[in-house]
C-alpha cells in the first residue's frame, strides 16, 4: 500500500476510533443508569415505588462501592405524566434524600440537618412543569422525566437497627393524579 | 417517466412524516395521544407506499419508516410504558437503526443496495447489471449505513448538537456530497475512462457526455471521420439543447473533424489537449472552426460512464472498511478502558495515596468525571454532601495487594461523620466471615492521643482490623459526610490517614 494511501486509512481509523471513544464516554453513564430500573423491575419493584434494602454485606452485588454503614432505600421515578410525592420519616442520625437524573448526575440532595421536622414531603415535577406546594411540601424540578431516588440512613448503633428499619420503611412514593 | 414533482414526493414524503412525528413526540405525551398520532403515521406511510407502487416502486426506506411506526404501535398497545420511555429517549436512535438496517443489510444478503433504485433513473439500462455500477452503489450504501449507525449512537446523548446538528451535517453535507462525488472518484481510481472502442460506443459516450446548458440554443451538425484502429464516420445533430447521433456522413455538416480514432478519444477523455493536437496537426478540422473552439462547452470532459472493460473485484473496498471499523472499535474501546484504569487519576486532586474529584456527581461535571463516577461510583453524592477519597496504592505508591499487610494511621477527619471502607478489585465489599468491611468515627478504637490504627491483612489482628482475604488488588475509600469548609478549601492538603505497608508474603 503506498504511504499516502496508508496514511489516509490510518487517519480514517483514528477519527472513527476517536468517535467511538467519545460515544462510549458520553453514553456509558446513561446505560448504567438505565440498567438500574431494569434490575429493580426484574426484582419486582415497580416505577414510582421504593425498595428498602437491608444492611449491605460482602455478598451484595447491586451497586458498586456500597457503604456498609448505611441503609439504602432506592426508587425509580417517572414524572413524565404526573408529579410524585415522596413522604419519609427522618431518623435521629445522618439521613439524606438524593435524586439522580438519567445521565447519573446528583441534581438534588437534602439531609436530616436541613429538615426542621421529623417528617418530609417532597414533590418531584418534570422539567418546566408547575406545582403549587401545600403546607410543608418541598418542590423539586427534575431535569429528566425519569431518574433514581436514593435515601441513605446511617446505622449509628447496630442495636437499634430494627427501629431504623421501621423508619426506613415509612418512606413512600405516590403519583399525584 | 415520472414527473419531477412525483419523484421529489416519493423521495422525501416518508422522511417529512417521520421528522414531523419525532419533533412532536420527543417532548413526551400521553399514551392515548401517542397512539392516535402513531396510527395516523402508519396510515400516511401506507398511503405513500401505495402511491409509490402506483407511480413507481417503494424504496427500502419507505418500508423501514413504516416498520418503525408499526413497531411503536405494537409497543404502545402492549407495553405502553416502554413505548413512552423509548419515544422520549431513543426515538431518534431508533429511526437511525431502522435506516441503518435498510442501508446495510440488503447488499449484505445479495439484494440491490438502496441507492440502486435512484441511480437507475440516471443511468442507462445496459449498465444496470454492470459490476462497477453495483459496487459503486454498494459502497455508497455502506457509507450511508455507517452514517446512520454513528447517528444512532450520537442521538443517545440528549442535546441539540448530538441529536440535530451533527446528524444533519453528516447527512446533508457529508452524505450527499459523498454520494454525488464518489462514483466519479471510484472510476478514476480504477483507471477506467470513458474510452470507446467502436463508432457505436463513441456515439453513445459522446451523447451521454452532452452538456445541454453549455450548448444553449446552438444549432449545428458535427461530423467525425475516423481512421486508424477504428475506421468510419458518424455525425451529431445538436439542436434546442438536445443531441442526436447518426452513423455515416452528414448531408450538410457545419464542422468536419478528420482524426485517427485514438487521437480523438485521447482528447475526449482529457488525456490529450485538443488545441495542442490541432496545432500539431494530429487531426484536421474544416468548416466552422468556432464550433471546434466551443466543443469543450458542448461536452463534459468525463461523462459518468460505467462500461467495464476490466474485471474489477466488487469487494475491493469492503475488507478495508470492515478492518477500519473493527480497528476503530478496538482502539476506541481500549482507550476508554485505559483512561479508566490509568488516565482518570490525572483529572483528580491528590492527597498522599488518596485521590478525589471535586466535581463528582455535580451537574457541571465534565464528560470524563461523569463517566468515571458512573462506572466506579454509581449514585455517588455530590460534594455538598459527601467528599469521597479513593486509594489504589499505599504511601509509597505501590498498588494495594492482599499478599501484603498494611496499617492505616490517622486522626479524626473534619466532617460530621466519616468512614474508611475496603473494596475488592470488583469494587464491591470483600466478603468475610467476620462481616468487617469498614470503620467509622463511631466504632473505631482510638489510642490515648485520639489517633487510630487500622490493620489490613488476610489473618486476624488485634485492634481495628479489616480482612483483605485473597482478593489480590483491593482499594480503600474515605467518606466525609457533611465535611467542614476547611476540607473543601484544602482537598489536596488536609491531613488524611497514611497507608503504610508492613510486610509482604
Amino acid at each position: 500500500m503506498p504511504m499516502k494511501n496508508f496514511l489516509k486509512w490510518a487517519l480514517a481509523t483514528f477519527i472513527l476510533a476517536a468517535g467511538v471513544h467519545f460515544a462510549l464516554v458520553i453514553t456509558v453513564p446513561y446505560f448504567i443508569m438505565s440498567a438500574i430500573p431494569k434490575k429493580l423491575q426484574k426484582a419486582g419493584t415497580k416505577i414510582n415505588t421504593f425498595k428498602h434494602l437491608g444492611p449491605v454485606s460482602g455478598k451484595s452485588r447491586g451497586i458498586v462501592m456500597p457503604s456498609p454503614d448505611l441503609l439504602y432505600t432506592i426508587g425509580i421515578y417517572d414524572v413524565s405524566e404526573n408529579p410524585i410525592r415522596i413522604t419519609a420519616k427522618v431518623p435521629d442520625t445522618y439521613w439524606s434524600l438524593s435524586f439522580y437524573q438519567s445521565n447519573s448526575d446528583n441534581f438534588f440532595v437534602i439531609n436530616d440537618e436541613q429538615i426542621p421536622s421529623k417528617e418530609i414531603q417532597v414533590i418531584v415535577v418534570g422539567k418546566g412543569r408547575s406545582y403549587t406546594a401545600a403546607g410543608k411540601e418541598l418542590v423539586v424540578e427534575s431535569p429528566s422525566d425519569t431518574g433514581v431516588i436514593l435515601i441513605r440512613t446511617l446505622i449509628k448503633d447496630r442495636k437499634k437497627l430494627d427501629d431504623l428499619i421501621s423508619i426506613q420503611k415509612a418512606a413512600k412514593i405516590e403519583e399525584i393524579i | 417517466m415520472l414527473s419531477k414533482t412525483k419523484q421529489i414526493f416519493l423521495n422525501a414524503a416518508s422522511f417529512v412524516v417521520l421528522i414531523a412525528f419525532l419533533i412532536w413526540a420527543v417532548p413526551g405525551h400521553r399514551t392515548e395521544s401517542l397512539l392516535i398520532a402513531d396510527l395516523i403515521m402508519v396510515a400516511v406511510c401506507a398511503m405513500i407506499i401505495a402511491l409509490a407502487y402506483r407511480w413507481d416502486k417503494p424504496g427500502y426506506f419507505d418500508w423501514a419508516i413504516a416498520s418503525y411506526f408499526i413497531v411503536i404501535l405494537g409497543l404502545l398497545l402492549f407495553w405502553p410504558e416502554t413505548a413512552r420511555v423509548f419515544l422520549r429517549h431513543y426515538a431518534a436512535s431508533g429511526i437511525n437503526i431502522c435506516l441503518f438496517t435498510a442501508a446495510f443489510f440488503p447488499p449484505l444478503i445479495g439484494l440491490a443496495p438502496f441507492t440502486v433504485h435512484r441511480a437507475k433513473k440516471g443511468t442507462r439500462k445496459e449498465f444496470w447489471n454492470n459490476p462497477i455500477f453495483i459496487t459503486v452503489n454498494r459502497i455508497i450504501a455502506y457509507v450511508w449505513a455507517a452514517i446512520f449507525a454513528l447517528n444512532a449512537v450520537m442521538c443517545l446523548y440528549p442535546s441539540m448538537i448530538t441529536r440535530a446538528i451533527i446528524p444533519n451535517a453528516l447527512i446533508f453535507i457529508f452524505g450527499f456530497s459523498f454520494s454525488s462525488r464518489f462514483p466519479d472518484y471510484y472510476l478514476r481510481r480504477l483507471g477506467l475512462s470513458s474510452r470507446p472502442n467502436s463508432i457505436e460506443s463513441f456515439m453513445r459516450i459522446l451523447s451521454v457526455g452532452f452538456n445541454p446548458p453549455g450548448a444553449g440554443d446552438t444549432i449545428t451538425v458535427i461530423q467525425f471521420t475516423f481512421s486508424g484502429d477504428v475506421d468510419g464516420s458518424c455525425h451529431f445533430n445538436i439542436k434546442d439543447g438536445k443531441i442526436e447521433a447518426f452513423p455515416g456522413v452528414a448531408e450538410k455538416p457545419d464542422l468536419i473533424i478528420e482524426a485517427p480514432f485514438n487521437v480523438w478519444v485521447d482528447i475526449m477523455i482529457g488525456k490529450a489537449e485538443g488545441h495542442k493536437m490541432f496545432m500539431e496537426q494530429k487531426f484536421k478540422a474544416s468548416g466552422d472552426l468556432s464550433i471546434l473552439m466551443r466543443m469543450n462547452q458542448f461536452f463534459k470532459k468525463k461523462p459518468f460512464f460505467m462500461e467495464a472493460h476490466t474485471p474489477v473485484s466488487r469487494m475491493k473496498f469492503i475488507p478495508k472498511i470492515i478492518l477500519v471499523m473493527i480497528l476503530a472499535l478496538v482502539i476506541g474501546g481500549l482507550s476508554v478502558y485505559g483512561f479508566l484504569k490509568i488516565g482518570s487519576n490525572s483529572f483528580k486532586v491528590k492527597n498522599g495515596p488518596w485521590i478525589t474529584d471535586p466535581s463528582t456527581g455535580r451537574q457541571d461535571a465534565g464528560i470524563y468525571t461523569r463517566f468515571v463516577t458512573a462506572v466506579v461510583g454509581t449514585l455517588a453524592l455530590n460534594r455538598s454532601e459527601v467528599v469521597y477519597y479513593f486509594a489504589k496504592t499505599d504511601d509509597d505508591g505501590q498498588v494495594l495487594r492482599s499478599k501484603c499487610d498494611y496499617r492505616i494511621e490517622g486522626k479524626d477527619m473534619d466532617a460530621r461523620w466519616w468512614s474508611i471502607t475496603l473494596y475488592g478489585s470488583d469494587l464491591f465489599l470483600i466478603p468475610n466471615d467476620q462481616n468487617r468491611y469498614s470503620y467509622n468515627m463511631m466504632n473505631i478504637k482510638r489510642e490515648k492521643d485520639g489517633r487510630y490504627k487500622i490493620y489490613l491483612s488476610q489473618k486476624p489482628k488485634a485492634g481495628n482490623w479489616l480482612p483483605t482475604k485473597n482478593t489480590d488488588k483491593f482499594y480503600a475509600s474515605i467518606r466525609l459526610y457533611r465535611p467542614k469548609p476547611s476540607v473543601y478549601e484544602n482537598m489536596g492538603s488536609i491531613e488524611l490517614p497514611r497507608i503504610i505497608r508492613e510486610t509482604c508474603q
